[in-house]
């Protein structure tokens, strides 16, 4: 029996790296949503996106300009809320068993009992790092980063894990931009192309275990970013 | 350039900090001459004092308890400092009073936290300074970087409002909270950069 997999897509550079990867390892998928508030897009250096080419990816080319231009069905909402009654109105009408998610956050009890599995890549390794801008702290504590694919649920980074990916840290400076997207669609790619979605191999965590992380200050971060362009 | 963290009062305009963008090493050097400028204002008017003496006497000036599950802050956060043996019940209210500050970036007088409530005032710095100097044993004692973060965020709204903050009990106690995140810094620095 085939699994039915859908994604929501956000106008941000994470959104860029997942759907242009998807297309380019022809991975089908049975939904693609999305969640569009018309925002000003991001505008970016050569450098920056000479970086995200070196990490298979454009950064300069919106999510909605890579559906358009690959003739993809898409289903849009003028907004970027998971918790939305229109998004959940919509999603009651669908049949699909996985959603992948590029947003974080905390999904409200109607998401939750749609009874479709939203799966987050978490830039971090949970239990030991939880919350928000991950990546930094390892970077400072290891010289890695690492990500967690796993099945949201009602608490913050605490659903059942599907997969754990490490990676070095990188040697340019652009994190926010490029490492933080190609981390998490390296971890996504793997994940639709290995099979890893068996619910018997998900791991069930252990909310009490680990740390929580909060949003970083901007010194500790610069000491991240630091570490990883000094050696060059 | 300057260290713009300070640069308002924070807990007029709190800072969210999110995205902030990367500016090399002169960003540091800024937050470095910031901090300083500070340290040596207080240390030439002043005799800093010792912190337990100076905690001590902030004890002293505590005239209200807690009462029922309501949390005194300064209460608690004095009676934290005393705390020579590790707690898990001090532990796991320090934990929850980070997170409670990192989410409004406001640390508030009372708590009820098992009601999810607090009270309205958050605007007592005697509360950041002690809880600064928390999280300064705590990051010395576990090098866990989730409290040096904290210590960061504080410090900068403590700098924000430093010329409310007159008493010397309490300029003395922010001397030592800067010493100690800059000299955590420094070796932060010197172990992954230099």
């Amino acid at each position: 029996m085939s699994m039915s997999i859908g994604i929501i897509l956000t106008p941000d550079e994470r959104s860029k790296a997942y759907i242009q990867k998807i297309l380019k390892n022809n991975i089908q998928l049975d939904y693609i949503i999305l969640m569009n508030d018309h925002r000003v897009e991001n505008k970016f250096s050569s450098e920056q996106i000479q970086e995200s080419l070196n990490n298979g990816f454009d950064i300069s080319i919106s999510v909605i300009d890579t559906l358009k231009d690959r003739n993809i069905d898409y289903k849009e909402f003028p907004f970027v809320d998971i918790n939305h009654p229109k998004l959940i109105e919509y999603l009651e009408t669908i049949s699909t068993e996985y959603m992948i998610f590029t947003g974080g956050g905390i999904l409200q009890h109607e998401v939750l009992s749609l009874g479709i599995k939203f799966i987050h890549l978490h830039p971090g390794i949970v239990p030991e790092y939880r919350g928000s801008t991950c990546f930094y702290y390892s970077i400072l504590n290891e010289d890695k980063a690492g990500v967690t694919a796993f099945i949201m649920d009602e608490h913050l980074d605490t659903g059942d894990t599907i997969i754990q990916k490490s990676f070095q840290k990188p040697h340019y400076k652009y994190i926010d931009e490029v490492y933080d997207p190609y981390i998490r669609s390296e971890t996504l790619i793997e994940l639709l192309t290995k099979k890893n979605l068996m619910p018997t191999n998900f791991v069930e965590q252990n909310p009490l275990e680990g740390e929580t992380y909060y949003i970083i200050h901007p010194i500790l971060k610069h000491i991240a970013i630091l570490s990883c362009i000094s050696n060059d | 350039m300057v260290y713009r963290y300070t640069e308002s009062d924070l807990l007029k305009f709190p800072q969210k900090y999110q995205r902030t963008p990367f500016e090399g090493i002169e960003f540091i050097n800024n937050y470095k001459n910031s901090r300083r400028v500070i340290l040596e204002d207080i240390k030439s008017k002043i005799d800093v004092g010792e912190i337990s003496d100076e905690i001590r006497i902030l004890s002293l000036e505590l005239d209200k308890k807690s009462e029922g599950d309501n949390i005194l802050t300064k209460e608690f956060l004095l009676k934290c400092l005393s705390q020579k043996e590790k707690n898990d019940e001090i532990d796991n209210l320090i934990n929850k009073l980070l997170k409670k500050f990192e989410i409004n970036k406001k640390i508030f007088s009372e708590y009820d936290f098992r009601k999810n409530k607090q009270s309205e005032d958050f605007e007592d710095m005697q509360n950041y300074i002690l809880f600064a100097l928390i999280c300064t044993t705590k990051f010395h004692n576990t090098k866990n970087l989730k409290f040096l973060n904290t210590l960061l965020k504080l410090n900068d709204i403590i700098c924000s409002r430093i010329n409310s903050i007159t008493t010397s009990s309490e300029r003395s106690l922010v001397f030592h909270v800067l010493s100690f995140e800059l000299s955590y810094i420094e070796e932060l620095l010197k172990m992954k950069i230099e």
